[in-house]
């Protein structure tokens, strides 16, 4: 590729500008991109656009709450004792989690200030007309026993949220979800949905973030 | 979490789902439970971005392990598992689309949705509008590329076309987000599809 004129080693390192920005080229092709990069202005545009776009797809979340696993109707499929899709029910996504009890609203109050928690007076987070977008909830999950690092890192992946580098205490991992201005139920719902799993023990709101004003 | 720590889990996360997937040829139904647990979120994610279907999504998760299942015994190992899975899911959704004649592009089925994600999805930006706006295989390989963060040579054995044909889809799909990008900087239409 070192052999290359100009114009074919533009058009070569055009092509690879999606795998740099996502970064999955081998060594020597990101070096050779960088180099490129370094000299051509339309390049580097280029870089900037696909990474705009990058972000713009990893952050989108137009599924932010993803159903829970359906596997005993998959292993019934198997069976031959359900349908070839399994389930048709669209909303049995929004149904899972209800076998569990409903958590207790009172932890939403915790609220984070200074070194520790303190609680507000009242809850008006969630449920306010005047709710913001950006609410981030402070979440701790507690595993159950023997739960692999495999298992932790599909439930955070599941939840949208960033695995911990370790826990606050032994077991229990706190996240943080941007779930915007959910209704309480909702809340509830997508915290009995995560309850559900085989791997959590508990999963409780211990903190509502709202935007500083 | 340094980047050698971080390589080495995703080593050990491959070699885990091999010997999953080698179980699950034998007919173990626990190994596929097991995968089941690990990929149900993340394909769920991705068919569904490209069915824009709640209902089509919960659905094809499902189908795709079936798929799994059926097939397992088909992998052969020269390609990571994940590379596998979501071929079989790529391949599923493509089927659904077009036995649904649902339309990557224009349908979204908001009424599915919660009122607080169809809040989330009517708040578009350019970029997302961009992206609805061009040919499918361009934006099954944007999505390949950036949301599955996928190699040329795995969206290459994900899709089953050849490596230059995967580049050229990306070429142009960037050179239409930054005409459209332009236009919309000045006011004007762009009009053209490219393959």
């Amino acid at each position: 590729m070192t052999e290359l004129h100009d114009t074919d080693r533009h058009d070569a390192m055009t092509e690879l500008l999606p795998w740099y920005v996502n970064d999955t080229l081998d060594e020597s092709e990101r070096d050779l991109v960088r180099e490129h990069i370094g000299t051509c202005e339309d390049c580097r545009d280029n870089v900037e656009l696909l990474s705009q776009i990058q972000r713009a797809v990893r952050t989108e979340s137009p599924a932010p709450l993803v159903p829970a696993p359906r596997t005993e109707e998959l292993l019934a499929a198997l069976d031959g004792r359900g349908p070839g899709h399994v389930v048709r029910n669209r909303w049995r996504w929004l149904a899972a989690a209800s076998v569990i009890a409903v958590i207790g609203v009172t932890s939403l109050l915790m609220w984070p200030r200074g070194d520790g928690f303190e609680s507000p007076t009242r809850f008006e987070t969630a449920t306010s007309p005047a709710a913001i977008e950006s609410i981030n909830y402070v979440i701790e999950l507690q595993f159950v026993d023997g739960t692999s690092a495999q298992a932790r890192a599909a439930l955070f992946d599941a939840i949208d949220a960033s695995e911990p580098a370790s826990p606050v205490n032994e077991g229990t991992y706190r996240v943080t979800l941007a779930l915007g201005s959910l209704s309480l139920t909702d809340l509830e719902r997508h915290i009995q949905d995560i309850q559900s799993r085989p791997e959590v023990s508990t999963a409780e709101v211990v903190a509502v973030q709202l935007p500083v004003e | 979490m340094s980047t050698s720590q971080t390589k080495s889990r995703w080593a050990n996360r491959e070699l885990e789902e091999r010997a999953l997937l080698e179980l699950i040829a034998a007919k173990d139904r626990d190994a596929l439970s097991d995968l089941y647990s690990q990929y149900h979120a993340r394909l769920f994610k991705f068919v569904f971005r490209m069915t824009r279907s709640y209902s089509a999504a919960d659905e094809l998760v499902n189908d795709i392990m079936l798929a799994v299942w059926r097939g397992a015994g088909k992998f052969r190992g020269d390609s990571k598992p994940s590379t596998w899975i979501f071929g079989i899911a790529y391949r599923q959704a493509l089927k659904r689309l077009s036995r649904k004649q649902l339309s990557i592009a224009s349908h979204l089925d908001v009424d599915q949705l919660p009122d607080t994600q169809s809040r989330a999805v009517e708040q578009e930006d350019w970029v997302r509008q961009g992206l609805e706006t061009l040919p499918a295989a361009q934006r099954l390989a944007m999505e390949l590329v950036f949301f599955l963060g996928l190699s040329y040579e795995e969206v290459a054995a994900v899709t089953e076309c050849p490596i230059n044909t995967v580049k050229t889809r990306m070429f142009h799909a960037r050179r239409k987000l930054k005409e459209q990008l332009l236009s919309s900087a000045s006011g004007e239409n762009t009009s053209g599809e490219v393959e």
